[in-house]
């Protein structure tokens, strides 16, 4: 009886004390990440929105993923020069990550799928009544990400340098 | 009436046992007895419920801060944990209806997170995460119930892990039926003979294979139907219906195929369950009536309730325990329906959810309490 209790009261502490470690992780890379500005276009004209989030596809500036080797689906890095506030980001290495460059201190890590590169910042949740004021990824938007140890997470989508919500509410007056 | 009834009847004939020790263990029985659809359904309504309150936080999402949301989440979640622990007994529905509801509500929290930081990934990394955190949860119940959600879960994630390797989303369709036979069928070697028998146990009763094979048919069954209902939901697609019906027919037999060592001359009593489990469960999408004015649902739902009625009488009648309970069960559900169907689209909403939820639970507390009633009352007017 005294094991199973122990038992229970383990099972009970260790997915919380997951899952909230994972949450401390997300925490970290925001408040410590370094933060750049990346240049977003759309994902599908078809169906750019779907539910209560905003697919987009991000601009690096140069093609990341050639399509056409097996290796490329494996961990693919790209390396950042922090530019001038409210400019994107210059990419200035990507490949394979053991072959990353020692001096390459902000870095995203991803996938190519096909010609695709993604780091799972290509997503950004809102409001679903705010939709009928946002039928496209808007021409000069770009995302605010903080990028930390090669993990990145969307802090705000930037329409020239009004944050997203602050757009839509503009659009909608 | 049930298998036990029928045992202790032959003990008492045979002088093993006489008739008042007899009728001490049918009392004891019946009241330490547990009735897993409950739980099952019970499980159904906590579903409802958490994605009821989820629904109001999404609802309200622009007024709430991140940071009181991750709060307002780590309270729910730590205290449905507490609850758990602190809840008396072993074996209670109170008590494994809090730890399901702390298990599942994982999910929701990373929903939630993933909401909160704008994360995105193949569906596979997320529930390949529950797996890990649900893991000792589902170890740590006293019923089969986060287990069987556990494996399913496992098999779906190994499913969209393959499919996301090897970018195999023309053949998406064919993957999934390959995948759910595969499933249907490891899960009954599983749980009767093979492995993982001892860990996932089933139930004394569900031994028999009779009722493994039946577990596994409408596992199959509804796994297929959730994952190409829209290809055969259509009133013309008469070809898909049937393709759906050989598949589930098909599997069931390889399902009999793992469990020929336990089955003896119960082949053809083997059979007709597998037939008549596949033949209710054709009739369940009857459960909802038609878009049609007042009175014609009115007629449809009488008449749906006399059809089961008249089903839970043949179980009195040929001493059928087991189709008794479903039929009782089934006209349960349908009150639910009415509710459903009378609340629309509100019960889309977050407050309709969680009220869905208690309704559940409520309708399946009352039909476990009751149904003995009925039973007695139906065997009296016999």
């Amino acid at each position: 009886m005294k094991n199973s209790s122990t038992f229970a009261k383990i099972a009970i502490i260790i997915p919380v004390f997951l899952m909230f470690a994972w949450v401390a992780q997300l925490s970290l890379i925001t408040a410590l990440g370094t933060q750049l500005q990346l240049k977003i276009t759309g994902y599908d004209p078809r169906n750019l929105l779907s539910g209560h989030y905003l697919r987009y596809q991000v601009d690096y500036g140069t093609p990341l993923c050639t399509g056409g080797s097996a290796a490329e689906r494996e961990q693919q890095c790209v390396c950042f020069s922090p530019t001038k506030t409210n400019e994107p980001a210059q990419v200035t290495w990507h490949g394979y990550c053991p072959n990353k460059p020692k001096d390459c201190t902000v870095y995203l890590q991803g996938q190519c799928d096909y010609r695709t590169f993604t780091a799972g910042i290509e997503r950004y949740y809102f409001p679903e009544i705010w939709a009928q004021y946002l039928n496209n990824v808007p021409k000069n938007a770009t995302i605010l990400l903080n990028v930390f140890q090669g993990r990145g997470v969307v802090e705000n989508i930037l329409v020239g340098t009004q944050p997203l919500m602050e757009y839509i509410k503009t659009k909608q007056e | 009436m049930s298998r036990l009834h029928t045992k202790i009847h032959t003990w008492v004939q045979h002088n093993l046992i006489n008739a008042h020790q007899a009728q001490a263990i049918l009392d004891y029985e019946a009241k330490h007895s547990t009735n897993y659809a409950r739980f099952a359904v019970a499980g159904i309504g906590i579903i409802a419920i958490l994605t009821g309150f989820i629904s109001l936080i999404a609802a309200n999402w622009d007024f709430i801060r991140p940071a009181h949301k991750l709060f307002c989440y780590a309270l729910l979640q730590i205290g449905f944990g507490l609850a758990y622990l602190k809840t008396p007994g072993q074996r209670t529905l109170l008590k494994e209806s809090l730890l399901c509801v702390f298990t599942l509500g994982f999910l929701g929290g990373m929903g939630l997170i993933s909401q909160i930081y704008h994360l995105s990934g193949p569906v596979w990394r997320p529930l390949a995460f529950w797996l890990v955190l649900a893991f000792l949860p589902t170890l740590a119940s006293r019923t089969r119930l986060l287990a069987h959600i556990w494996i399913l879960t496992l098999f779906v994630t190994i499913l969209y892990f393959l499919s996301h390797l090897f970018n195999a989303n023309l053949l998406w369709h064919a993957a999934i039926i390959a995948c759910s036979f595969v499933g249907a069928v490891f899960m009954v070697y599983s749980f009767g003979v093979g492995p993982c028998a001892p860990w996932l146990r089933l139930p004394e009763h569900f031994v028999q294979p009779l009722l493994r094979i039946s577990c596994a048919t409408l596992v199959l069954f509804s796994s297929v139907w959730l994952l190409v209902g829209p290809y055969v939901n259509k009133a013309t697609d008469t070809n898909g219906y049937l393709f759906f019906f050989a598949v589930a027919t098909v599997v069931a037999l390889l399902s009999t195929y793992w469990s020929h060592r336990a089955l003896t001359r119960a082949l053809k009593r083997a059979l007709c369950y597998l037939f008549t489990i596949v033949f209710i469960f054709l009739m369940l999408p009857f459960l909802w009536s038609p878009s049609i004015e007042w009175l014609g649902t009115l007629v449809y739902t009488l008449g749906f309730l006399s059809i089961w009625f008249f089903v839970a009488k043949i179980g009195v009648l040929r001493g059928s325990q087991g189709l008794f309970n479903l039929a009782t069960f089934v006209i349960a559900l349908r009150f639910i329906g009415v509710y459903f169907e009378t609340m629309g689209s509100l019960t889309q909403t977050g407050l309709g959810l969680i009220v869905s939820g208690v309704l559940i639970i409520l309708v399946a507390d009352l039909w476990h309490r009751h149904r003995r009633h009925l039973l007695k009352w139906m065997q009296h007017s016999s």
